[in-house]
């Protein structure tokens, strides 16, 4: 070391650093705490972590629902397959199947009265051989007297 | 270590190397809460380093690169030097009567390269050793002690200067 470092070290060495002011300490601890107490709830990188986590799930929801649509799309047209409802039926074939549920809801009442007229038919039959059996005894008695 | 042990072995050193880094008393508070909450957060580090002094002014200097980065300001500005010399005096004391001693020095210091009064004001204000400054402000040794021997030479040229 030179001797004019030295000489500049022995100036240097007549300053010292100001104390900070009075109170000082006091404020910076009770700041201190206070953002602490908040940081403590929830840290900045769990706060990121919760964002990041939410805006993944958020885009891959997404991305599933529009490469479902778009996957559909293209098979149906690389197959030619004529496009389909959410049930999977063909949107073409729509009113020919209205067309034969209507014509089932008609056998059905159909059926329904056949399957009533059955009972009368059954019902009557069980009522004249009962009148028969009475008939048979009546005479029976009378025959008998 | 609790924060208020921490304040008193180091707080006072932090602030003031802080004040004369961002040429603001203000800033430096803010940024000395910042550095005391990353030193609370990792506290458990501390057991696994040596010397914990230069570490902390490591973490006091990163975060006020930070910020002075955020301040698009990644250097004090040469032409704020009168500003930054009156910050400098007044953070220093002196028990020299004559005041003006005092402005000079702060002038001359105001006037040195960023990082040359980084390392004077890091050897004789805060007391760290030449090598304790390398670990701060992670250069090698010698890099230092080149810096600390430039800018004694420039600020006795500038304190010359000043007195012609």
């Amino acid at each position: 070391m030179t001797d004019s470092e030295k000489e500049m070290e022995s100036y240097l060495s007549r300053f010292r650093r100001r104390l900070p002011p009075p109170g000082f300490k006091e404020q910076l601890l009770r700041h201190l705490e206070e953002r602490r107490k908040l940081e403590r709830a929830m840290t900045p990188a769990m706060w990121k972590i919760a964002f990041t986590c939410l805006a993944l799930i958020v885009i891959f929801l997404g991305a599933n629902v529009f490469i479902n649509r778009t996957e559909g799309r293209h098979l149906s047209a690389l197959l030619n397959i004529k496009p389909t409802t959410e049930t999977g039926i063909v949107q073409e074939d729509m009113p020919f199947i209205q067309a034969e549920i209507q014509e089932l809801a008609s056998l059905e009442k159909s059926l329904q009265i056949l399957k009533g007229l059955s009972n009368q038919k059954y019902e009557a039959r069980k009522r004249s051989i009962k009148d028969y059996f009475n008939l048979l005894n009546m005479k029976e008695e009378f025959n008998g007297s | 270590m609790k924060l208020e042990e921490l304040y008193d072995r180091y707080g006072e050193k932090l602030y003031h190397y802080l004040t004369i880094k961002l040429a603001s008393a203000e800033d430096a508070e803010d940024i000395l809460q910042e550095v005391f909450l990353r030193l609370a957060r990792y506290s458990i580090r501390w057991k696994f380093i040596r010397n914990e002094e230069p570490y902390f002014f490591r973490v006091a200097r990163n975060e006020a690169n930070r910020f002075l980065k955020r301040k698009h300001q990644d250097e004090i500005n040469p032409q704020n030097a009168p500003a930054l010399a009156q910050v400098i005096n007044d953070s220093i004391i002196t028990d020299c009567p004559d005041r003006s001693d005092k402005e000079s020095l702060s002038l001359a210091l105001a006037r040195l390269p960023e990082e040359q009064r980084e390392v004077i004001v890091l050897k004789f204000f805060e007391e760290l050793t030449l090598k304790e400054i390398a670990a701060a402000c992670d250069l090698s040794v010698n890099t230092v002690a080149s810096r600390y021997r430039y800018a004694l030479a420039k600020l006795k040229s500038l304190l010359e200067a000043k007195d012609d």
